[in-house]
């Protein structure tokens, strides 16, 4: 669930990147949209690795039941 | 220009009313196919935008493989489906007053700043080989070090998610 607001706040940036490019009249900003795009999938990719390695040792992925440090 | 305007309009509903859906939903697998309604509206403003290998990029990366990843990560680590995911924030009213204010502070301050400025029509159409060009020209170095960066990503979550 955290990943996912994660993906929508990047897309938001990337929304902001096109359509200031197109206002401007440069091309710069579709490239770094790609780039975030690039950077962002990369990201999901070890980020639900290190989910599956929670599952694991909780089975459970709610972030309530992590609380092993909690004092 | 009216068609865009209204085309912009409908999309932009969509995107808004599925964001909203998705961060208040109780059930897992719907919360992830909202995101899914809201990269393909995104994809649909980036072609009204004349971005269209942005809006194919975020097709195939985006809903191809994010949220295929999603939603086998969804499937393979049991997530209740159906509606049993508690909303375990207790203090979301006092959060959800922060941001409108947020909200509200920054929408002001670009009305008072940028209000009188008006949208250019939009002269330039860059094409997908004028994108190619300055990647490969201009941001040479970044390409290069986004190639390291997806050859370290995928080795990190091999080594993380195999069983030893």
């Amino acid at each position: 669930m955290v990943l996912m607001s994660i993906e929508l706040m990047l897309n938001a940036v990337n929304i902001n990147m096109v359509a200031f490019g197109f206002q401007h009249e440069v091309v710069s900003g579709q490239v770094f949209a790609l780039f975030i795009i690039a950077v962002a999938a990369a990201e999901v990719g070890v980020g639900l690795a290190i989910v599956l390695l929670l599952y694991r040792n909780q089975t459970s992925i709610d972030v309530e039941d992590f609380d092993l440090m909690k004092g | 220009m009216v068609a865009q305007n209204i085309a912009f309009g409908i999309i932009s509903g969509i995107v808004v009313f599925s964001a909203l859906r998705m961060v208040t939903t109780r059930n897992i697998v719907h919360s992830a196919l909202f995101l899914v309604a809201v990269l393909a509206g995104l994809s649909g403003q980036y072609v009204l935008l004349a971005a269209e290998f942005v809006a194919t990029t975020q097709v195939l990366v985006y809903i191809g493989a994010v949220m295929v990843l999603f939603l086998f990560g969804i499937m393979l680590t049991k997530a209740p489906i159906g509606k049993s995911m508690e909303m375990t924030g207790t203090q979301w009213p006092i959060a959800a007053g922060v941001a409108l204010m947020l909200g509200a502070v920054i929408l002001y301050s670009l009305i008072d700043q940028f209000g009188s400025d008006r949208l250019t029509e939009g002269g330039k159409i860059y094409r997908t080989a004028d994108v190619g060009d300055e990647v490969f020209s201009t941001y040479i170095i970044p390409f290069e070090a986004i190639s390291v960066l997806l050859l370290a990503a995928l080795i990190g979550a091999i080594v993380l998610a195999r069983k030893d």
